[in-house]
């Protein structure tokens, strides 16, 4: 049976009338036709599942103006500024190598390796800190609420992976 | 005079890359630096606020500035200016900058950063976790162990009992190789230079009588100590249970909300087990073990030196080997904890949630997804149990070489005549009492991976330092419900605050309506009168006394709740009412619940006030349930009643039975009520409109309605909806004849 549901009224920006601009202040803004919002917010509908397609974007009241289906609708130097703003938005920083995952008391100290820069961060509760998505890409949460992301655990290395194999699921 | 400034650190730039930065506040000027060099510098003459705001993973700091043409206005936030983003780690630090810049703004002068936001060892420089003041990093090695021990403490006289019990019936049994070597050496094959003490008829009938006796003994002290040791267990699991069991009752809400339900469940009943196991059996047989092979080892050492080491050979190394292997399994038997626990977890989200799987029709997807689970916790048991199947029997052999090296050599010493062939049976039947604890001790990776395992999840529960607690010094006053929020600032988060600076005086006896969009922050007042959060910042008082200097009991005594959702506990209606007070008669109960208006359906129950509800038991409508929460309510005579969304999703009968119910309970005393229907709160004293966590309007239903302000506009919304509900209502019943 078709599904009369009704895709169009998701509020779907038009790519041809919309323009993502940076104000003098430094925040990303957008016209939307005749409209000038000078300071808007990107919020991912689907992070981790669809990073780059349906895109919110709302005003400094968190009032949404609309949703761009697909970065790559954009131009180049849009889709560039709007990529740009959620790496801002998004802190999510990856890591190359696990050294070591000791455990303290219920605690996992992970010490690991982002890029050049050494970081050690504690999770609490690993089953639900560590998620495995869909896409084979893992996220930790750390105990203050940082996100960690391994895209492939197969790009890290045995060694890191075989470190990081006994709490996934 | 030392100029105050206050400072905290930062570590990302804008590109998103790890740096150390600082942000410094001085003499009224903001001053950012990136790996030590400045990077912006400006005064606050001109800022209207400090505004800490988040982003998913991070957050930023920004001023915002005042608006020129109207100084006590903040210009939009696209004029901010941007000062500096940082991860998840500093958000409690920029929450602390707020608070004092922004106190700077309103007072022109400077407070202190709260020091306690931000705890590290002064060992390794590691931040303490929330709620503890221990390193776990720098954490004795033997802690786990100590901690056990103090748990035990009540019941170590007893277990020395049971161990001293093992021991002598140890030593019995040890005498019966002994008693072999006299029997062999003197009456069976007569050894050179042994004279006997009796003929060798009596000689071997005294012998094997006292063979006998000694292995009765043995066996009688043996099963006495056994019985002994199971009553210890029971009594040591029983008391580490409660123990777990009252700490989570002590718990705060947010403690409890960041373990799943199964995940505690396991820790009061598995876990506890586990300790009990290891440390009142495995550790009396410890005991006893060591014991055991020190006495034979000096036995075996002055029988044969030569013979002693080669028994002692293979031990080393399966040491080293197990020692190695002792990571390894730890961290597989974890895995194996943690799957359970999410089975568990799985299976109790699927029964609590039963009856939406029915109606979506997707039974065969949650069968799936617990057999999916069931399988991954299946695959990690096996691998475990396979690993020890394989690792065991290998490591056991490998000890039990020793032993034919000596009936080879110890062979051969007899038949040079170096030994007797009664000391020979003598040591070999010793290497049983010294490989059986050998071999158990190649058996203790797995005990003791359990037990730590297990041991540490208790360890967290019953040492994690409650979020909410009394005062040392706490104080009962007389209740008169006076109630007031005095510039209170609070979030879940501290980061994210729900309710932004709220003063509120609340009279005695007076009757107060929260009033807001969801979200506006109602039902976190609410948490904070009943003291499951404390303030961030402000106090919330009763009756002019700060709650965290009352104790809870008196505080949670003082006060009733009726909330939207009633949760009745297993057992009868009649025990469901009295669990607001234990002590009410039974005419107080019939009272109560005539006042509530439940006396009536509960009296055409089949067992009026004795039917059992909850599982198993009768089911009762959300309407019933709510009169049962009122005359709960009722029946504890409350000076505060907080009523959260008590009558909504109510047909209007009942509503309008509960709505009798509650004018009798909120008479004369202070209630504090929430309601999405407006029209319910209409006789409050005082309507308080709640908006974004600030106040927004307070006053009368009429006063408000005239103001035309944020309340008018949901009266309004509220009767448009209502409008086209009954207009539709209308439409489908003339459409159906």
């Amino acid at each position: 049976m078709e599904n009369s549901l009704n895709t169009a009224s998701i509020g779907l920006l038009d790519p041809a009338k919309i323009e993502f601009y940076t104000n003098p202040n430094g925040f990303i803004a957008m016209k939307n036709g005749n409209e000038d919002f000078k300071r808007v917010r990107l919020t991912r509908v689907l992070p981790f599942s669809e990073p780059f397609c349906y895109i919110a974007v709302s005003d400094t009241e968190g009032k949404e103006i609309g949703i761009i289906a697909d970065l790559s609708e954009l131009s180049q130097a849009q889709a560039e500024l709007v990529k740009k703003e959620l790496d801002s938005r998004y802190y999510c920083p990856t890591v190359s190598s696990i050294s070591e995952i000791k455990e303290k008391m219920g605690y996992f100290y992970f010490d690991v390796m982002i890029g050049s820069y050494r970081k050690i961060f504690a999770v609490r509760d690993i089953s639900r800190n560590i998620k495995q998505l869909q896409n084979g890409a893992i996220i930790i949460t750390d105990v203050d609420g940082n996100r960690f992301l391994i895209p492939d655990i197969h790009a890290i290395g045995s060694k890191s992976r075989r470190k990081i194999e006994p709490y996934l699921y | 005079m030392e100029t105050p400034s206050s400072t905290i650190s930062y570590d990302l730039n804008a590109a998103g890359e790890l740096i150390q930065g600082t942000l410094r506040f001085e003499n009224g000027r903001i001053s950012v630096f990136e790996d030590g060099t400045e990077v912006f510098s400006r005064g606050i003459e001109d800022v209207s606020e400090l505004c800490q705001y988040s982003d998913i993973g991070c957050g930023r700091l920004e001023l915002s500035l005042k608006d020129p043409s109207d100084p006590e206005k903040a210009l939009p936030q696209s004029e901010n200016i941007s000062l500096c983003r940082f991860s998840m780690s500093h958000t409690e630090e920029a929450g602390e900058m707020c608070k004092v810049v922004n106190y700077y703004l309103r007072n022109g002068t400077h407070s202190v950063i709260d020091s306690s936001v931000r705890l590290c060892c002064e060992k390794c420089g590691r931040p303490l976790m929330k709620g503890t003041d221990v390193c776990l990093f720098c954490l004795d090695k033997g802690y786990i162990l100590k901690r056990s021990l103090q748990l035990m403490k009540p019941f170590l006289p007893k277990v020395a009992l049971v161990a001293a019990f093992a021991l002598i019936s140890n030593l019995l049994f040890a005498l019966r190789p002994v008693i072999n070597a006299r029997l062999t050496d003197g009456y069976l094959s007569p050894a050179q230079g042994v004279t006997p003490a009796f003929s060798p008829i009596t000689g071997v009938l005294v012998l094997t009588g006292l063979m006998i006796a000694v292995y009765a003994l043995g066996q009688t002290i043996g099963i006495i100590g056994q019985r002994m040791a199971n009553r210890v267990g029971s009594h040591f699991s029983d008391q580490l249970r409660r123990t777990v069991y009252d700490k989570i009752q002590r718990l705060s809400l947010a403690s409890m909300a960041k373990r799943p339900g199964g995940d505690l469940i396991k820790r009061i009943t598995r876990d506890t087990q586990t300790v009990r196991s290891f440390l009142t059996d495995q550790g009396v047989y410890a005991l006893e073990s060591l014991f055991m092979f020190t006495v034979i080892f000096v036995i075996l050492l002055f029988t044969s030196p030569f013979l002693t080491l080669l028994v002692f050979i293979p031990v080393p190394l399966v040491l080293l080997i197990m020692s190695r292997f002792w990571k390894h399994i730890r961290l597989r038997y974890d895995k194996q904890w943690r799957q359970e626990s999410r089975s568990t977890s799985i299976l109790h989200d699927i029964i609590k949630g039963i009856r939406v799987v029915k109606t979506f029709g997707n039974e065969a997807r949650e069968i799936k997804k617990f057999a999916s689970a069931n399988e991954s916790l299946a695959k990690v048991s096996a691998s475990n149990e396979k690993l020890w199947a394989v690792t065991f029997p290998f490591l056991g052999f490998f000890i039990g070489i020793g032993e034919f090296l000596v009936l080879f050599f110890g062979g051969r010493m007899v038949l040079e005549g170096t030994i007797t062939l009664g000391q020979l049976m003598q040591f070999v039947l010793f290497l049983g009492y010294i490989y059986t604890p050998l071999r158990w001790l190649t058996s203790v990776p797995r005990w003791l991976a359990n037990f730590m395992t297990s041991m540490v999840k208790i360890l967290e529960i019953i040492d994690e330092k409650p979020d909410i607690a009394d005062a040392s010094e706490p104080v009962e006053p007389e209740i008169k419900g006076g109630v007031s929020f005095e510039n209170v600032t609070f979030g879940y988060k501290s980061y994210e605050p729900v309710l932004r600076d709220v003063s509120l005086d609340i009279r005695p006896g007076e009757m107060i309506g929260l009033v807001g969009h969801s979200g506006a922050g109602k039902s976190t007042m609410i948490n904070l009168i009943m003291r499951l959060y404390d303030p961030g910042a402000g106090r919330v008082c009763l009756d002019g006394t700060d709650l965290r200097k009352l104790t809870q009991k008196h505080l949670h005594d003082s006060i009733g709740v009726v909330f939207q959702d009633t949760f009745l506990f297993t057992g009868s209606i009649y025990d469901n009412i009295t669990y607001a007070r234990t002590d009410a008669t039974s005419a107080e109960v019939i009272a109560a619940a005539k006042a509530a208006n439940a006396h009536e359906f509960i009296m055409r129950l089949p067992d009026s006030y004795n039917t059992l509800i909850g599982e198993n038991g009768h089911d009762l409508s959300g309407g019933e349930r709510q009169r049962i929460a009122i005359a709960r309510a009722i029946l504890k005579d409350p000076k505060l009643l907080i009523l959260d969304e008590a009558t909504s999703s109510l047909d209007p009968e009942t509503e309008i039975k509960i709505q009798e119910a509650l004018a009798r309970l909120t008479k004369d005393r202070t209630t504090i009520a929430i309601a999405h229907r407006l029209s319910t709160l209409r006789n409050a004293d005082r309507l308080v409109v709640l908006d974004k966590g600030r106040i927004a309007e307070v006053g009368t239903h009429r006063e408000l309605l005239e103001k035309k302000g944020i309340y008018y506009r949901l009266v309004m919304a509220q009767k448009q909806t209502n409008k086209l509900r009954g207009e539709a209502a209308k439409a489908y019943a003339e459409a159906n004849g």
